[in-house]
């Protein structure tokens, strides 16, 4: 026989086959209303995880949540636990083979939402959530149930904590910092600094320098500014929900609704002068992992806010009221029950918390004098997520950790209550019709970004100019007009 | 077809069966999903219930930045590899040749080896041992002399970090496949051509040369045929996979890995895929041609 | 041998030829040696001066550090050790079936079955189709199978094998066909065993590509780290190692040591691979012998 009649063969063989697996299902496009019959049903759940340390013991949390489901809503729970950091390239890799799950977390970065909706990952819980999430539909404020929705349905239900952002650098291991404050500045704390009225970056340059001067280096351990991560908004920009690589951008800081590049703003090039300032100083350096500042927008008031040197107010940027969100995935088997399976993350203390510390005398033993602390952590135990309240549900729920305040949850509905709702909440932006021009202008901002906010490029101003004229040649103009095409629509309707 | 005939060729058949099964099942099947890169790709839809874009995905791909980028770098780091591992291997190989003390052959075929035996994540280490901005050997040598460069931040030269790694991993194995080759050319020659007084490098050239003419020229071509695939191993772990030199190095394979892990595109993914495999496939047949008339052997 | 019948080397040739295998050899050793002794350097001074091909500052904390947990190693090793060796003896037995079969010139499916294996090497699917059919239809996502067969049956090998099986002369077949022996027999009792230093040989390619593959078990699986794959997450350890001296961790016990970051890398490095390496080296000759005959064969 000759090869190209093998070839044919085989293309015949290969269309039979996939005319078998293709007529085996009907599809039909998503439904919106579902029934939960009340039989016994195992969930399965993508929980998201802290990366320092992957849980060793899982097994024993998941049995103690099945008690619980058990008698709540006469489910069992299957779960699976994966890092921040592979959270999304392994739900990337779950959609895509179209496995089954019920419940993922996601947001508009990490197992990215607008993605897998266009994907047909997720069902709409227009009607889901009202009929089996009551609690959670009438607590979240609807301007920010506006800004889930895509082509008019809301795919996500989104996590209660601190809704509005406050930037800040996180110096909970900077070195000696505390030394220096007690030096001084009098012993205040990181956190008093903004409302002293000192400028974050002045005090900064000055701790950096007095590290420097006081060789306080631990042994050759470097102090290191990590400026590369979420870095948008320090230059005071909403970046309209398609994050920060994508140029186009709105103020917050004068109220304008004009979509203006962020990479060419007057602030953007200062900050790089002071990143490029510093590294000549020999602040900024290289290493392998340990970041002593770090960009960080989680700010809220009690809880470690010792550690943030904050440099703003409190603001609702768009895409972070949607920061977190958890997501019926369109493989489910009974969404109904993943609804209240999700109502019970939010509401409910006992489930919650033990997602978030895992179980009582096993992995944690509580405060004796009050019910709803943690005493201590038991060394070794295999599970402590204790970090990621926000992750599951809502924070406000979560048992107190030993150094919290007795009013750390109403603290932070008070700023949640108090701050002004910005009036482009709720605006999403289409991306479909410069999709390929997003693509473009992300690879060329991923090739600079980290560069340039590290310092590491010797002829900075060359670069730069290079940089904004590459965004240029990749479409960033047709992005920003178009963003403003729709910010515009957008504000008309709601006018 | 005598009975016995019929007899053995169905034995031989049923020795093939494991070998055919596990092709198929590993290799051929998997075919099918290609047809992803005809749609806008729906995992709840599956192959036939998503939509069917035609060629838009490669539309897509051509009329964005993306598709220029990577075949430039695939092809650009495959010939400096085929160039470079060649050029090196052959000089090798004939160098070790000439080699009379014994000791000295056998370790110097041991060391030039070795690369060969270290995984590419090892390779990538030794590569930041000497160029990481912190404490890379390179980097801080440099320094010395006043400025300390920064190359996980400079794509430029990455084609070459590349190539020479790439030629340091691999080189010294071929140098050894064609040591082996003139191992095996009639030791008269060689005499002869030193009575007529040839020189060592003129032997070289007359003898050794012409011996390993022939696999040279097989082995640059049927690397030709590969000149759309890269090493995904030696590109992602070598550069560390920095996003900051993707202008550069970033290639088909590594593209399509981020189109399934991070960018969710599957459908753009596999649309490159399915062309890298296409012009695979014809330059494969090409290639078989080309073996076919310089040394009257098919390759399959 | 050959050199007695050579001419010695003049001095000028010989700085030359010994020369360039010498900087060759020098330029393939300093990294290794570098390796080594930034591994048994202290992070200080790899810090201060950068990774040099000498030891600075004598200090094994590096090592202290990785066998102090090493659990986790131990379990790559044996996710290694499991893949090496069923990979290699299935894909050494898929091999040499397919490999003998297509080497029989009376089989008259050689045309067909080799252009069928061929055709694999020349198109390819990619792995995004790859990973929906065997996550979502064979199921063989995060387990061992996935790791074994998915490389196995490599085409090189077997035109490798099909060159040491045609070399076999007919004739050596005909006295046990007479006694009525079948293709098996022949294949089991009489090719093979002639042909084992091909075998050798493959099985040493396989247990290379095998040893040192990480990308399957970082497409196709969550929870199978072999060492190669453990290589890439020295960065996870380092978080790890620096979550367990804050909140304590059973079983780890630093006293007091601080986390080498500078070389922790490089000691773990040389703990993954040096075994290995070691093996490979001791069983090289094999390869060559075997990359020898492949070479003249084929």
């Amino acid at each position: 026989m000759k090869p190209e009649k093998i070839l044919s063969l085989f293309l015949v063989f290969t269309l039979c086959f996939t005319a078998l697996i293709g007529c085996r299902q009907k599809i039909n496009d998503l439904p919106m209303d579902f029934e939960d019959d009340g039989k016994p049903y195992e969930l399965v759940y993508y929980l998201i995880y802290n990366d320092a340390n992957p849980p060793q013991d899982l097994v024993t949390v998941q049995n103690e949540l099945s008690k619980v489901l058990k008698k709540k809503i006469n489910s069992t729970i299957k779960l699976q636990a994966y890092t921040l950091a592979e959270y999304t390239s392994k739900l990337s890799g779950v959609i895509a083979a179209g496995v089954k799950f019920d419940v993922c977390f996601t947001s508009p970065d990490i197992n990215p939402y607008i993605t897998n909706v266009q994907r047909e990952a997720f069902y709409p819980l227009d009607n889901l959530l009202p009929e089996y999430a009551p609690e959670t539909w009438e607590q979240i404020p609807s301007q920010i149930w506006e800004q889930t929705r895509v082509n008019g349905h809301i795919y996500g239900s989104v996590n209660e904590q601190i809704f509005p952002r406050t930037y800040s650098f996180n110096a909970r291991s900077a070195l000696n910092i505390k030394d220096f404050l007690s030096e001084k500045y009098g012993g205040v704390s990181t956190d008093e600094i903004y409302t002293l009225g000192i400028d974050a970056f002045a005090f900064l340059e000055e701790y950096l320098g007095w590290l420097k001067a006081n060789d306080r280096g631990n042994g050759g351990k470097v102090y290191y500014v990590d400026t590369a991560s979420s870095m948008l908004a320090y230059y005071g920009f909403d970046d309209l929900g398609t994050g920060m690589v994508t140029p186009g951008a709105v103020r917050i800081t004068d109220g304008s609704h004009e979509v203006v590049n962020q990479f060419e703003s007057q602030e953007y090039k200062n900050l790089l002068n002071v990143f490029y300032d510093w590294k000549a100083k020999g602040y900024l350096d290289d290493s392998v992992s340990s970041f002593d500042l770090t960009p960080d927008s989680t700010w809220k008031p009690g809880y470690l806010s010792g550690n943030l040197l904050r440099l703003s107010e409190p603001h609702y940027f768009t895409s972070y009221v949607i920061g977190s969100m958890n997501a019926i995935s369109s493989t489910s088997g009974n969404p109904a029950r993943a609804m209240k399976f999700i109502e019970l993350l939010r509401t409910d203390e006992e489930v919650h918390n033990i997602l978030q510390f895992g179980v009582e005398e096993v992995h944690y033993i509580k405060d004796p004098e009050k019910p709803n602390r943690i005493g201590a952590f038991l060394p070794g135990s295999g599970y402590d997520n204790k970090n990621f309240g926000w992750g599951l549900g809502c924070e406000f729920i979560s048992y107190l950790l030993p150094e919290q305040e007795d009013n750390q949850w109403e603290l932070v509905k008070e700023i949640n209550d108090n701050t002004p709702i910005s009036d482009i909440i709720g605006f999403n932006f289409d991306a479909s019709a410069v999709k390929q021009k997003i693509a473009d202008c992300k690879a060329v901002v991923n090739e600079y970004l980290v560069a340039f906010e590290k310092a590491q490029f010797k002829n900075k101003d060359e670069k730069y100019a290079e940089f904004i004229n590459r965004l240029k040649v990749a479409g960033a103009d047709d992005i920003i007009r178009e963003k403003q095409r729709q910010l515009n629509e957008f504000l008309a309707a709601k006018a | 077809m005598s009975a016995a005939v019929k007899r053995e060729n169905l034995q031989l058949w049923i020795l093939c069966i494991p070998g055919i099964l596990k092709v198929l099942v590993f290799s051929y099947i998997p075919f099918m999903w290609l047809l992803m890169a005809f749609q806008f790709y729906i995992p709840r839809r599956g192959l036939f219930g998503s939509t069917w874009v035609g060629f838009r995905n490669f539309e897509y791909l051509i009329k964005s930045s993306v598709a220029t980028r990577i075949i430039t770098n695939s092809i650009v780091i495959n010939v400096l590899g085929i160039v470079f591992g060649t050029v090196v291997a052959v000089i090798l190989g004939l160098f070790l040749f000439e080699i009379s003390k014994k000791w000295f052959l056998k370790i110097s075929q041991t060391v030039v080896i070795f690369p060969y035996f270290v995984s590419w994540p090892l390779v990538g280490i030794l590569v930041s041992a000497f160029l990481s901005e912190r404490t890379g050997m390179l980097t801080s040598i440099i320094d010395l002399f006043g400025t300390r460069p920064d190359f996980y931040s400079e794509p430029d030269v990455w084609w070459g970090i590349i190539t020479f790694s790439n030629v340091w991993k691999n080189a010294g194995l071929s140098a050894v496949t064609y040591y082996a080759v003139l191992m095996g050319v009639d030791r008269e020659l060689y005499e002869a051509a030193e009575i007529d007084g040839a020189g060592r490098f003129g032997r070289m050239f007359s003898i050794s040369m012409p011996a390993l003419k022939l696999m040279i020229v097989l082995n640059v071509i049927m690397s030709s045929a590969n000149i759309l695939r890269v090493d995904f191993n030696m590109v992602y772990y070598v550069t560390n996979n920095a996003a900051a030199l993707y202008s550069k190095t970033d290639v088909i394979e590594t593209y399509m890995f981020r189109a399934l892990r991070t960018e969710g595109d599957y459908s753009i993914g596999t649309a490159t895929g399915l062309l890298q495999a296409l012009v695979g496939f014809f330059l494969t047949l090409a290639v078989n041609w080309i073996s076919k008339k310089l040394s009257e052997e098919s390759l399959f | 041998m050959k050199q007695s019948k050579l001419n010695k080397m003049p001095l000028k040739e010989g700085v030359f030829i010994y020369g360039f295998i010498i900087v060759f050899m020098v330029l393939v050793l300093v990294p290794f040696t570098v390796l080594v002794s930034s591994s048994l350097s202290s992070t200080v001074s790899i810090r201060a001066n950068g990774a040099r091909p000498w030891i600075q500052d004598f200090s094994t904390d590096a090592y202290r550090i990785v066998f102090m947990y090493p659990a986790e190693m131990l379990k790559s090793y044996l996710v290694s050790i499991i893949v090496t060796v069923a990979g290699t003896f299935i894909n050494v037995i898929l091999v040499a079936t397919s490999a003998f079969a297509i080497s029989r010139p009376q089989f008259r499916g050689k045309r067909i079955v080799s252009f069928y294996y061929s055709f694999t090497v020349m198109f390819q699917a990619g792995f995004i189709p790859n990973y929906i059919w065997f996550r979502n239809y064979l199921n063989i996502f995060n387990t061992y199978w996935v790791l074994i067969l998915t490389p196995a049956f490599m085409v090189g090998h077997l035109i490798l094998l099909r060159a040491f099986y045609s070399g076999l002369p007919e004739s050596l077949y005909e006295a046990v066909k007479i006694d009525g022996a079948n293709e098996f027999t022949i294949f089991f009792k009489i090719a093979t065993p002639l042909i084992i230093p091909g075998i050798a040989t493959v099985c040493f390619y396989s247990v290379l590509t095998y040893w040192n593959d990480p990308f399957t078990a970082m497409l196709y699986t969550d929870d199978f780290i072999p060492v190669a794959l453990y290589l890439t997450r020295i960065t996870q350890y380092i978080e790890f190692l620096k979550y367990a001296q804050q909140n304590g961790f059973s079983g780890v016990d630093f006293n007091n040591l601080t986390i080498p970051e500078d070389t922790i890398v490089y000691a773990i490095a040389i703990a993954t691979t040096a075994p290995m390496l070691c093996i490979f080296v001791v069983f090289q000759k094999y390869f060559v012998r075997g990359l020898t005959t492949g070479a003249v064969k084929g």
